[in-house]
């Protein structure tokens, strides 16, 4: 078996833009198509199980969330990494979601990325980025709740 | 932490956002026409058939119609191209009706005497669907619709 994943090419079939209404079909297509995707980067088993959780907490407030009709996710893989950007997003709702408790969705959605930032744009609209290593951040169980 | 990576700007340009022919899909998405992403395009669409409670055994047809339809963007559109291009899929979720649209910017769907395949893509999924319609849209995309009945009036094996 080969060491490095097959499509962790860092350039060659290594980005998808996926947008979904928020309802019903979110849940499943983010998490099948996105966890299929970024199963490419060669991430444990472990870093997944991050970012599933992350995507649960994406689709739980994607109403609030979405800018526009959809929510929008573009995803970089790369050896041992996966981006998210998740946009364009109300920048007020983000914030607001991004500065729950240590118990609220903010948690599985920034805490469990190695990188979680907040770029403002145009019109009250933001990207939020989200950065998935093989190291988990908070030390070798990466902060299992 | 680390570094954030630069985008690659030629696909920024084309991934960042979603052609306007899609803009009122349920369910979109584009990638590169590799081989592997096929498999991509078939959770979209059964995610999205998952999420709209249509039957299994349609979500079955659906998802095996997409995959040909995909295929053939992988096999055919972009062989004449340097670079491989875009793959696009989209699905439309009503009642009545569930229309899957795959695209690309290639060549379109034409009969190969050299392929690879068995050539039967095309056929396969007109008898999946309940109505395939194939197009050059406004935006210079070849399009292939495939039409099936919608969660409302899904045949059930269950009743």
């Amino acid at each position: 078996m080969a060491d490095e994943p097959s499509d962790a090419r860092g350039g060659r079939g290594s980005r998808l833009r996926v947008e979904v209404v928020p309802g019903a079909a979110a849940e499943p297509v983010l998490k099948r198509v996105i966890t299929l995707f970024a199963s490419r980067a060669g991430l444990s088993v472990h870093r997944l199980s991050h970012l599933v959780a992350t995507l649960d907490s994406l689709h739980a407030c994607a109403s609030d969330l979405a800018a526009r009709e959809r929510l929008g996710v573009t995803v970089d893989i790369a050896s041992g990494r996966v981006d998210l950007q998740v946009g364009p997003l109300r920048e007020s709702a983000a914030r607001e979601v991004l500065a729950a408790g240590p118990t609220g969705r903010g948690r599985s959605l920034a805490d469990r990325a190695d990188e979680a930032r907040l770029v403002p744009g145009e019109d009250g609209e933001a990207v939020l980025g989200l950065s998935f290593g093989q190291a988990a951040p908070g030390g070798a169980l990466g902060g299992v709740a | 932490m680390v570094p954030s990576r630069e985008p690659d700007e030629r696909h920024t340009a084309r991934l960042s956002g979603l052609p306007g022919a899609l803009a009122d899909a349920t369910v979109a998405i584009v990638l590169d026409a590799h081989p592997e992403n096929v498999s991509i395009v078939r959770q979209a669409v059964t995610g999205a058939g998952e999420g709209a409670n249509v039957p299994a055994e349609q979500i079955e047809d659906m998802a095996l119609a997409a995959s040909e339809a995909a295929t053939n963007v992988v096999v055919h559109a972009y062989r004449e191209h340097v670079e491989v291009g875009p793959l696009e899929a989209a699905v439309w979720l009503a009642p009545e009706e569930v229309a899957i649209v795959v695209r690309d910017y290639g060549c379109g769907i034409h009969p190969r005497t050299d392929g690879p395949g068995l050539g039967v893509g095309i056929q396969l999924i007109g008898a999946l669907a309940e109505r395939v319609e194939m197009s050059v849209s406004g935006d210079g995309a070849n399009e292939i619709r495939m039409v099936f009945p919608g969660p409302g009036l899904a045949r059930r094996s269950d009743g």
